[in-house]
């Protein structure tokens, strides 16, 4: 069973004042498992899910003791080494359909692209497999998106179409950087669960990163919780709202609910954390 | 479903099918274009043009380069309509025979400099860092250079002839396109959608070709109609100053150069091709405006 294995991960950026790191020493060991990263924003989890896949932009700088997908080095690659990793080995499906599907071509052409590449099917197939591909994800009219233009494609059928397109080449594993925040409450539960359907029947493992804390206990096994670049707490899902570290507590605080309406939603008390984490390193 | 002729299937609100939802955009394009007086002047002067360069042998009343020395210099009249030359030769043959070159210049250099242009910029635009610096700073120094002069020194080095005279304005020419194809690929390069085809493990040449060109060509495209006219001078300055087409040849910048020598007696061996000039670039000036608000879509 593939596995993507993380010891010891920093991202670095050189700033005016010294280099700050936006991800301080992770550490994950993953199978075929659904992992949530959650966070506040510039908590670091885009970061880690982009060093894992080489997509770190200069200036910034990866390093790890060790970081392997299924016992390839992912600290060693070149550019022809990486392209053949993305879309083949490990997919990602990015957060708002609207921007990440291009707007001069096809549906159809854009989902084939990568499996057209990566050779897992011929170009006669190509049509066929894509077809397939789009009533696997849910879309009700196939050959109708199969021709459309992504203008033309709600965000939900958009969201669908990417998740189609990365799956395409089917990758182990597939990361997804909030893959739903883009889309209304009411998609967001189909869209999710027709992902979650399809990365179990594939035997998929999937790193999904989001600040929705509910959603990521109800479709993930385990989730980390990251705050300022650093893994604060690692559990399973069930245990997250039992969590008693200060941060995640303090994040589960801010969810509304409706046993106090009217009432201003408490903020998060960074001292505590501080704290607390003073505490840790001693 | 097939097209047909009724204009109300061109013009219905509620197409049946997107062949025929294509073709009421078309017509709809078509019948904006033909409001603006400009624009439909622009377009029958260069149809003319076309049709001018395509069947000049049958058009011409007479051998563009057929001498007759006792008919030199005659004003226009009932046997020479735009007159003759120093050397008796009919001016509307070899106004008519003149558009001959000035099209083929005008299309080689767009179809040689826009696809130079594109590339170039694309690349400065998408890669960035010192290939950008690069490619930018050399645009520039182009650019520094008026056009005429930098197109008089490429002709001095490459020797006078119609082909050079292309060639020169070419390399004269392709700096705009790299300016706003490289301005076009800058802001596409960090969307989602070139992110998405990176993390699909697309190489950079299909992101280029298949993603990047697609998007920098339309504006190149409308820069290309635009700068039509500004070919059409610099060709015939080349020509004036005889490094363009070599007599015997009929162009209208050379033809403009030999009535030089008589523009105060006879002034119509300089006006006449001078008139083609202007109304040729003119209309290309028309047309690639026209075709900007034709293809603007926030122009309803």
């Amino acid at each position: 069973m593939a596995e993507l294995l993380i010891e010891d991960l920093s991202v670095t950026y050189p700033t005016p004042t010294g280099p700050v790191q936006v991800v301080k020493s992770l550490s994950l060991q993953m199978g075929a498992e659904r992992i949530g990263i959650v966070g506040e924003s510039g908590s670091g989890k885009s970061m880690t899910a982009r060093a894992v896949l080489g997509l770190v932009r200069s200036p910034g700088t990866t390093t790890a003791r060790r970081m392997a997908y299924d016992g390839i080095d992912l600290m060693r690659q070149d550019a022809a080494g990486w392209r053949a990793i993305r879309g083949r080995r490990i997919g990602m499906v990015l957060q708002d359909p609207k921007f990440s599907l291009n707007p001069v071509q096809r549906i159809g052409r854009q989902i084939a692209e990568a499996g057209l590449l990566h050779r897992v099917f011929s170009r006669g197939q190509a049509r066929a497999r894509v077809l397939e591909m789009l009533e696997t994800v849910g879309v009700d009219q196939p050959g109708r998106v199969y021709e459309a233009y992504p203008h033309q494609l709600s965000g939900g059928i958009g969201q669908r179409v990417m998740i189609a397109a990365m799956m395409i080449a089917e990758p182990g594993l597939l990361i997804a950087d909030e893959p739903t925040s883009a889309l209304d409450v009411m998609v967001r539960g189909q869209v999710l669960e027709m992902m979650d359907r399809e990365i179990r029947r594939r035997g998929m493992g999937l790193l999904m990163i989001s600040h929705d804390l509910k959603m990521v206990a109800h479709f993930c096994d385990r989730v980390l919780v990251m705050y300022q670049g650093r893994v604060v707490e690692s559990c399973s899902a069930g245990d997250l709202f039992k969590s008693r570290h200060p941060y995640t507590r303090g994040l589960l605080n801010c969810l509304p609910t409706g046993e106090h309406p009217g009432q201003p939603l408490p903020t998060i008390d960074r001292a505590l954390i501080q704290e607390e984490a003073m505490r840790h390193g001693a | 479903m097939t097209i047909q002729l009724r204009r109300d299937w061109w013009l219905s609100d509620a197409p049946e099918s997107a062949l025929q939802a294509r073709c009421g955009r078309f017509y709809r394009m078509g019948l904006r274009a033909l409001r603006s007086p400009a624009m439909v002047f622009g377009l029958a002067i260069i149809a003319l043009l076309v049709l001018a360069a395509i069947f000049a042998p049958w058009l011409a009343p007479a051998d563009p380069n057929a001498q007759d020395i006792s008919q030199r210099l005659l004003p226009p009249g009932a046997a020479h309509w735009l007159g003759t030359d120093q050397l008796g030769r009919d001016l509307l043959s070899r106004v008519i025979y003149g558009a001959r070159p000035t099209l083929m210049i005008v299309s080689l250099v767009a179809l040689l400099a826009a696809p130079a242009g594109l590339l170039l910029g694309m690349c400065a635009g998408y890669f960035g860092g010192w290939i950008e610096a690069v490619l930018m700073r050399i645009t520039d120094i182009f650019m520094a250079f008026p056009r005429l002069v930098l197109a008089l020194a490429l002709v001095a080095v490459l020797g006078p002839g119609i082909v050079n005279a292309v060639i020169a304005i070419a390399i004269t020419a392709w700096p705009p396109y790299a300016r706003v194809a490289r301005a076009e690929s800058r802001t596409v390069k960090g969307s989602d959608f070139i992110q998405a085809a990176r993390v699909q493990g697309l190489p950079t040449g299909r992101i280029l070709f298949g993603h990047l060109l697609p998007i920098c060509l339309p504006s190149t495209v409308i820069r290309v109609t635009l700068d039509m006219a500004g070919i059409i001078l610099t060709a015939a300055g080349l020509g004036f100053l005889g490094l363009g087409a070599q007599p015997p040849m009929s162009e209208w910048g050379a033809m403009i150069s030999t009535g030089r020598q008589y523009i105060f007696d006879q002034w119509w061996v300089a006006a006449v091709p001078g008139v083609a000039i202007l109304l040729a670039s003119l209309a290309f000036n028309l047309v690639g405006d026209g075709l900007r608000d034709v293809l603007d879509p926030k122009n309803g």
